[in-house]
């Protein structure tokens, strides 16, 4: 089912291309590249090395575009380490090293021309815990814009858009001058999405959004994600694997090996559709972890 | 070595798998007893059979509630998933054959101080074999989780069918020769349908555990029938 | 998970169990006693302290105030002299080991946790200062004599404020490097990812957002430390602090710098030394004097600190 759907939505090229293409010529450019349009990110036999440690070994997935791709797995398995490697976060790490090659719209991420900056602006990401600035709700979204040089008259406009999309508009359009630390838990998380999706990112990556939040405000996330996805491609590293099930369409789950050194080294298990996953996963590994015979 | 975090689900999970199973026996002692009664007109153990059919009953009862419960707490997925969707429609399959194993006894006060002729008992007795047979072998394709064993048991069916055809013949035979009355034949007859659907529901059975283990929903052809039609509807 | 006793036993056993017993928490309570033992003795000591130099000091603090703020140092009485030369020259000293401190710290601590961080010789630098903190004062008079007094004399005009200031700010700078960088690292990292994740580059980030976080912890570290430098008078005394004839009210305000000078710990240690109660009554109210600019000081600190953490 899942798998008939996916290629039903990578065929529908024309109405995303048009989308992305700003030079005007939106039909003749469409033709040859659909898989390069429809995929976001191609990882190729990712490792990634803290010093001489190993935290993940020969990951190879593709990322498909306006859909919620779920990592999942123990913790220590490089799932958020790998999730890193999509907006070089990991450069910020001493001694972090990515090697293997990790495509954005077909430019390898990790070459020496590549600015990270340049990075950051297009994948966005929101993390664990809520992290908003100690600043104004309004200078909190505004931070990014400022920083890619918006026009202060251009401002309200991409700050009121960019909390309507966060579905956080309504509860705080009269406090916008108001400290963002008065904001609750989920709000202030909303107020992190708000915030990454202001700079007008591609791809939006999330780690483990909701594991600071309660139930209710866990929901209200979940249901933005699915309705982000209309706009943006989504990538969540999530320790909840029913989150994983209810909001991703594809799964991917990683596990961690430990190896002679006493290290240990996450690995990719499994990629597939996440109905696949979590009704009939082909991996041994896969399915002793999600109905909790971990190992 | 896989150490478990969910033990508790998964201890109520094999007691649901142990309550099948038992049910399962039942069904199986059940159509050895009615056959029992059926061949020598014992009325008193036929209506024993059928108030055994309550306990059964209550037993499928039981394992369904438990079911729903693991579905709304515990949110199984993959092979548990897999395994108390089967377990839900194995509940049932199996309650169906017993209230078979009740209708043949029902059936035996209706045809009761009819003498049946040697041939007829005989197929009456090797359909009980088959039908024993089959249900025997279904529940330990499941007990065991052996797709394999599962697989063949639509062909250990067809036995079961040739044999309920076999015995229609020889009913009818009996009546043309004035052997039995109209009547009876048709009560007879029935009685021969309820141990070929014995057979059917082990082979229903029998899919369900395939799909327990391999997770493949088992293709119906007439869904495939449909399934073309719809697509050629939607490239019109 | 098998539990034996019945309901009614639980709740027997639970109003047995449940009830509070005398001397439950002997070493508990023991010890409360004794933190609040220790607070007593320490503030009280203090608190002597500072009533026995008020007490000592009355005279000149309840009858002859204005005369001993406003007026220099005399050898002739002990009524004549005062204090003035003394607080100006603190305040001097301060100020030319705040230009020199503070900016040189702060800009230490920043490479230190921002650039180099986790480097091996990042470390290194680290540790040393560390150990540099603990440095006697007087060591560090020494080394104001050798490089400030004389090798830098071209700068420093010898035995001058400059001299003075920048011997107490090599003294200070170990504290405001680690108070910065304490400060520095205590920013959550949380705060830095979430710039970066936005596209902040490493100057935005530091100068919008891990500075400005910071800020108010350093400002209070270092005029803290400001004050500790207040205080000190050996290291003064080594370059130069009441040494030939006190300057006063025949220079300008930027002529003293290169001047002789003194300080208030100099002028305790002065009057301290002379013979006669009277004296000693000037020492007690000079106490009182420093160490009231000390809290002046300290009331910056805490005025600078509030200021700059404003509550969002």
């Amino acid at each position: 089912m899942t798998e008939e759907r996916v290629t039903e939505e990578r065929e529908q090229v024309p109405v995303s291309t048009a989308r992305i293409d700003v030079s005007g010529v939106t039909t003749a450019a469409t033709t040859g590249t659909r898989t390069e349009v429809n995929t976001v990110f191609e990882c190729s036999g990712v490792d990634v090395y803290y010093g001489d440690f190993r935290a993940l070994r020969d990951v190879t997935l593709d990322v498909a575009e306006h859909e919620v791709t779920a990592l999942i797995g123990p913790s220590g398995c490089g799932k958020s380490t790998f999730l890193r490697c999509f907006n070089r976060m990991n450069d910020l790490i001493e001694g972090a090293r990515v090697e293997g090659t990790v495509n954005y719209h077909g430019v390898d991420l990790y070459q020496a021309e590549i600015d990270p900056v340049e990075v950051r602006r297009r994948i966005g990401m929101v993390f664990q815990k809520p992290n908003p600035f100690p600043k104004s709700i309004y200078d909190n979204i505004a931070y990014g814009p400022r920083l890619a040089g918006a026009r202060k008259s251009a401002l309200d406009d991409i700050i009121e858009r960019s909390l309507i999309r966060a579905a956080l508009w309504e509860e705080v359009k009269d406090r916008l001058k108001s400290s963002a630390y008065g904001l609750s838990g989920g709000q202030q998380q909303r107020l992190c999405i708000a915030r990454a999706i202001a700079v007008e990112p591609d791809v939006v990556l999330m780690d483990e959004p909701c594991s600071a939040l309660d139930p209710i405000a866990t929901g209200r996330i979940e249901e933005l994600i699915a309705e982000l996805k209309t706009d943006y491609t989504i990538v969540i590293v999530t320790h909840n694997m029913q989150q994983a099930a209810r909001i991703s369409d594809m799964t991917a789950f990683f596990s961690v090996q430990l190896n002679e050194r006493g290290t240990r080294t996450g690995e990719l298990v499994e990629f597939a559709p996440t109905s696949h996953i979590f009704t009939k996963p082909d991996d041994q590994r896969t399915e002793a972890y999600i109905t909790g015979r971990v190992g | 070595m896989t150490e478990e975090v969910r033990t508790e689900f998964h201890q109520l999970m094999d007691q649901i798998r142990a309550d099948l199973v038992q049910m399962g026996g039942m069904v199986v002692e059940g159509i050895s007893a009615v056959t029992v009664a059926l061949l020598t007109g014992d009325i008193a153990s036929a209506d024993q059979i059928i108030t055994a059919d309550d306990e059964m009953d209550l037993l499928s009862l039981e394992a369904e509630e438990k079911c729903v419960e693991l579905l709304a707490l515990q949110q199984p997925v993959a092979v548990d998933l897999r395994t108390i969707l089967t377990d839900l429609r194995m509940i049932a399959e199996i309650e169906r054959s017993g209230d078979l194993v009740t209708n043949i006894a029902k059936a035996i006060s209706r045809i009761h101080g009819v003498e049946l002729e040697p041939r007829v008992r005989g197929l009456i007795d090797r359909m009980r074999q088959q039908a024993v047979r089959l249900t025997a072998m279904t529940m330990d394709a499941y007990a065991d989780r052996d797709a394999g064993l599962a697989a063949v048991i639509g062909d250990v069916d067809d036995v079961l069918d040739d044999l309920h055809g076999e015995f229609l013949d020889a009913v009818f035979d009996s009546r043309n020769n004035r052997k039995i009355t109209t009547q009876q034949a048709v009560q007879l007859a029935v009685v021969g349908r309820f141990y070929e659907r014995i057979g059917d529901h082990a082979v229903n059975i029998a899919q369900r555990v395939e799909f327990l283990v391999t997770g493949q929903v088992p293709e119906h052809l007439g869904a495939e029938r449909a399934r073309a039609r719809r697509d050629q509807d939607e490239s019109l | 998970m098998t539990v034996l006793s019945t309901p009614v036993g639980i709740a027997t056993s639970a109003a047995d169990t449940l009830r509070r017993r005398p001397g439950a928490d002997m070493a508990g309570a023991a010890f409360k006693w004794l933190l609040i033992g220790a607070t007593v003795f320490a503030t009280g000591f203090l608190a002597v302290l500072l009533g026995v130099m008020i007490v000592d000091g009355w005279d000149v603090l309840s009858g002859n105030l204005v005369h001993f703020l406003t007026h220099g140092f005399s050898q002739r009485s002990a009524t004549d002299a005062g204090v003035w030369q003394g607080i100006i020259g603190s305040l001097q000293v301060a100020l030319v080991t705040g230009v020199f401190a503070i900016p040189i710290g702060i800009a230490t601590a920043i490479y230190l946790v921002e650039y180099a961080e986790g480097s091996r010789f990042a470390r290194l630098v680290e540790l040393n200062i560390r150990n540099l903190a603990g440095v006697p004062s007087i060591v560090y008079g020494l080394l104001g004599l050798a490089v400030f007094v004389k090798t830098l004399s071209g700068f420093t005009q010898g035995k001058t404020v400059i001299a003075g200031g920048m011997t107490l700010a090599a003294m200070v700078l170990p504290i405001v490097v680690i108070t910065s960088v304490e400060a520095l690292k205590a920013v959550p990292s949380s705060l830095r990812e979430a710039a970066y994740g936005v596209g902040a580059t490493k100057w935005e980030v530091l100068s919008r957002q891990v500075l400005p976080a910071a800020m108010s912890t350093i400002l209070t570290g270092t005029v803290l430390s400001l004050a500790r430098a207040l205080g000190e008078a050996a290291p003064l005394i080594l370059v130069g602090a009441a040494t030939g004839f006190l300057r006063f009210g025949d220079a300008n305000f930027a002529e003293t710098f290169t001047g002789p000078y003194t300080a208030l710990p100099v002028l305790i240690l002065n009057f301290a030394q002379q013979p006669g109660d009277d004296w000693g009554t000037n020492a007690a109210a000079a106490s009182v004097v420093i160490l009231v600019l000390v809290l002046m000081v300290n009331g910056v600190a805490i005025y600078l600190r509030n200021r700059f953490e404003k509550q969002w």
